[in-house]
C-alpha cells in the first residue's frame, strides 16, 4: 500500500440556518494515496463537494468545520492560516469546478487567467508565465494556442473552456487535482474527451485524482477506487469492480439499478429510488439510508453503521447493519 | 454592429426633436413676454407692436414651423432681453458648467470609489454601517440644502471661500463640494452592491482556489467587473450636472447655463429657453451613446460581439 498523500479524520462540517443547526458533512474518514484516482458519488447534498471546499477552505458563508482533520502531505489544511492555505491552493492542489461557462472571469484573456497562477507561486516573470502557459495550453489539447492565448473565455466552447480550467488547475504540478462534477455540465462527447485528458495527464504528471461526480457510470472507467457518499456520511467504498459487481450498500445498488442499461427493454420505467433526499437539518438517527431502503432492517433504524469489512476484498469496506444479498433474497427484489 | 449604430442614432434624433417640441409648447403656455418686456402702464397697441415684431401674432403652427426650421441650423433667434443670438448667450455659459461638472465629478468618483470600496470589503462589519449611513444621508439631502449649509460654515462663518459667483479657483471648492458629495453618495452605493453581487461570482471562487492573492482578487478579478456598471453611472450623472444643475448653480449664484435658463424662464426669454434646452438635451443624448461605446471598451463580450 502506497504512502497516502492525504488523511481526513472525522471531519464534520456544521451549517447553521437561523436557529437550526445541519450536518452536510456528518464525521467522515478516508485515506487518498500518492498516484490514486478516487472517484467520490452521490447524489446533491451528500457532502460529497462540501468537503473537498473546507479542505481549500473555501467554504460558502454559514458553513464551517466543526471537527476533524485533513493531512495533506504531513501538514493539517484544518490548522493552517489563510497565507499558508493560499501556498497550498493552486500550488499542490489544484481544482477544476463544474461550470466552466462561469467559473472563469470574462473580462480578462484566458492567457493572463493562466498565466497569473505561474506568477504567483513560481514567481515567475509575466513573460516566462505566458510562454509556459502557451505549453499547457497546447498540453491540454487547444489548437492554435498562441492566438488563443489572448482570447476571452466567451470566445470558447464548453468542452475548450473546461480545457483551460484544467490548464489553469495543472498549471503548477499539483500533487492532487480535483474535479468537482468537472464534465457535469458537457455534452456527452465532450465529457469523455475531457476524462480521457484527465487520465493522460494524470499519467503524465503522477498525481492522486479525487474525481466528484454524481454520475456513477463516469467513474466506472476511469478511478481505482470508488466512494459512494449520502447524507454526508461514506456508505462504500472499495476498488471499483468490486463495488461495481458486488455493492454491498443498499444504496450503492439503487444508483447502479437506476442506470440505464443497453439491454433494457423500449419503454421500461427505470428503477427509482423512492423517497426524498436527505435533509441535513433532520438527520436520522440510525443509517440515514434507512428510510429509503426497501432492504432497511429495525437496527438501521436505531444505530448509525460504522464502515465495515466486506467479504475478503481488500480495501471494500461499507456503512451498513444488513448483508445485502441475503435481504434481496429474502425479499425478493425491491418493488 | 453599424446598423446597431444607425438605428441608435435615428432614435437620438427622434428624441432630441421631441424634447424640443415640447419646450415649446410649454413655453408657449408660460405667459406673454411682451407684456414683460415693457414698462407696466405701455399702451395697448405698443404692446401689439411689439408681439408682431417678436412674431408671436402668427398662428402657433406657423410659429413652430419657422421655430424647426432655424433650429436645424442652430439659430434660435436673438434673446428677449440682451437681443443677442440666443445659443451664444447659452454657450458662454457653457465653460462655467463644465468646470463645475468635470471637478465634482472627480471629487465624487475618487470619493465614490474609495468608500463603496472599503464598504464592499468591510461587509458585515461595523465600518460597513458606518460607510452606508453616510452615503444614504448623501444621496438623501438636497444639494441646496447642503449647499445653503456649506456656504453658512465655511463662507460666512469662517469666511474661508467666498460665498457665490465665479471670482478665481476659491469659488469653486463649495459647490464643488456639495456636487460631488451627492455623486459620491450614489458611486458608494452602487459600486458596494456591485462589488458584493462580483465576490459571490464563480470565478471569485476558482481565483481564490488558484490561491491568489485578496490584493489580487479584488483589485484584478473583482473590480474590474463591479466598475462596469458604475461608470455608465459615472456618464450619466456628467449628463445630468452638464446640463446644469439648476438650483445649485443658483445657491451659489455659478454663472453657469442651469442658473440662466432660471433667469430665462423667470423673464419669459423664450428663444433661450429653446436654445438651452436644445443644448442640454443634445448633451444628454450624446453621452447616453458614448456610454453605450464606453461599455464595448470595458467589457470585451460586447466588444467583440457574442
Amino acid at each position: 500500500m502506497a504512502e497516502p498523500l492525504f488523511r481526513i479524520r472525522n471531519l464534520k462540517i456544521r451549517i447553521q440556518n437561523g436557529g437550526e443547526t445541519g450536518y452536510p458533512v456528518n464525521d467522515i474518514s478516508y485515506d487518498l494515496c500518492e498516484n490514486e484516482t478516487l472517484g467520490i458519488v452521490g447524489e446533491s447534498g451528500s457532502g460529497k463537494s462540501m468537503h473537498v471546499l473546507a479542505m481549500l477552505g473555501l467554504l460558502p458563508r454559514g458553513l464551517a468545520v466543526e471537527s476533524g482533520e485533513i493531512v495533506f502531505a504531513g501538514r493539517d489544511l484544518l490548522k493552517m492560516n489563510a497565507q499558508e492555505l493560499r501556498n497550498v491552493r493552486g500550488k499542490e492542489i489544484g481544482i477544476v469546478f463544474q461550470d466552466p461557462m462561469t467559473s472563469l472571469n470574462p473580462v480578462l484573456t484566458v492567457g493572463r487567467q493562466i498565466s497569473e497562477v505561474l506568477v504567483r507561486h513560481k514567481r515567475l516573470d509575466w513573460r516566462s508565465a505566458r510562454a509556459r502557459a502557451r505549453e499547457l495550453l497546447e498540453l491540454v489539447g487547444i489548437p492554435d494556442a498562441e492566438r488563443r492565448m489572448r482570447a476571452f473565455p466567451f470566445q470558447f466552447s464548453g468542452g475548450m473552456r473546461q480545457r483551460v480550467m484544467i490548464a489553469t488547475a495543472l498549471a503548477c504540478e499539483p500533487r492532487l487535482l480535483i474535479a468537482d462534477e468537472a464534465t457535469t455540465a458537457l455534452d456527452v462527447t465532450i465529457q469523455a474527451q475531457v476524462i480521457d485528458l484527465i487520465r493522460s495527464l494524470k499519467e503524465r504528471f503522477g498525481m492522486s485524482v479525487l474525481w466528484i461526480t454524481h454520475d456513477i457510470g463516469v467513474v466506472a472507467g476511469f478511478a481505482e477506487t470508488v466512494q459512494v457518499m449520502y447524507a454526508g456520511q461514506i456508505m462504500e467504498r472499495g476498488p471499483v469492480r468490486s463495488v461495481f459487481y458486488n455493492p454491498a450498500s443498499a444504496y450503492t445498488w439503487s444508483l447502479l439499478k437506476s442506470l440505464p442499461r443497453p439491454d433494457q427493454v423500449a419503454g421500461e420505467p427505470l428503477y427509482q429510488i423512492p423517497g426524498q433526499p436527505p435533509n441535513p437539518f433532520r438527520l436520522a438517527k440510525g443509517d440515514p439510508f434507512a428510510e429509503r431502503n426497501p432492504f432497511a432492517t429495525p437496527r438501521c433504524f436505531e444505530e448509525r453503521p460504522a464502515l465495515r469489512p466486506v467479504g475478503d476484498v481488500q480495501g471494500h469496506e461499507v456503512a451498513a447493519w444488513y448483508d445485502l444479498k441475503t435481504r434481496i433474497r429474502e425479499t425478493g427484489g425491491a418493488e | 454592429m453599424s446598423r446597431y449604430f444607425l438605428i441608435r442614432i435615428g432614435q437620438s434624433l427622434l428624441a432630441i426633436w421631441g424634447i424640443v417640441t415640447i419646450v415649446f409648447v410649454v413655453t408657449r403656455m408660460l405667459g406673454d413676454p411682451a407684456v414683460l418686456l415693457l414698462p407696466l402702464g405701455t399702451p395697448d397697441s405698443q404692446i401689439q407692436e411689439l408681439r408682431s415684431s417678436l412674431g408671436l401674432e402668427r398662428p402657433m403652427v406657423v410659429q413652430y414651423l419657422d421655430f424647426l426650421g432655424h433650429a436645424v441650423v442652430g439659430d434660435f433667434g436673438l434673446s428677449y432681453q440682451s437681443f443677442r443670438p440666443a445659443m451664444e448667450v447659452v454657450l458662454e455659459r457653457m465653460p462655467a458648467t463644465a468646470i463645475l461638472t468635470a471637478s465634482s465629478l472627480a471629487l465624487g468618483a475618487v470619493l465614490g470609489a474609495a468608500t463603496g470600496f472599503a464598504a464592499a470589503l468591510a461587509r458585515g462589519r461595523f465600518l460597513e454601517f458606518v460607510v452606508m449611513c453616510f452615503a444614504l444621508a448623501g444621496q438623501a439631502t438636497p444639494v441646496f440644502w447642503l449647499g445653503i449649509l456649506l456656504v453658512l460654515f465655511f463662507a460666512v462663518e469662517l469666511g474661508w471661500f467666498p460665498t457665490g459667483g465665479w471670482d478665481g479657483p476659491a469659488s469653486l471648492v463649495l459647490p464643488t463640494m456639495a456636487l460631488g458629495i451627492f455623486v459620491a453618495a450614489n458611486i458608494t452605493r452602487l459600486f458596494r452592491s456591485s462589488m458584493i453581487e462580483t465576490l459571490s461570482e464563480d470565478y471569485i471562487r476558482t481565483a481564490r482556489a488558484k490561491g491568489l492573492m485578496p490584493r489580487t482578487i479584488f483589485m484584478v478579478h473583482a473590480a474590474r467587473n463591479a466598475l462596469i456598471p458604475v461608470v455608465t453611472m459615472l456618464a450619466l450623472l456628467a449628463a445630468e450636472l452638464l446640463g446644469g444643475s439648476a438650483v445649485t448653480e443658483t445657491v451659489f449664484s455659478w454663472p453657469g447655463v442651469g442658473r440662466l435658463l432660471v433667469q430665462a424662464i423667470d423673464s419669459k426669454d423664450f428663444p433661450v429657453i429653446q436654445a438651452g434646452v436644445f443644448l442640454i438635451a443634445t448633451i444628454f443624448v450624446c453621452i447616453n451613446f458614448l456610454v453605450d461605446l464606453l461599455y464595448t471598451l470595458l467589457d470585451p463580450r460586447i466588444r467583440l460581439g457574442r
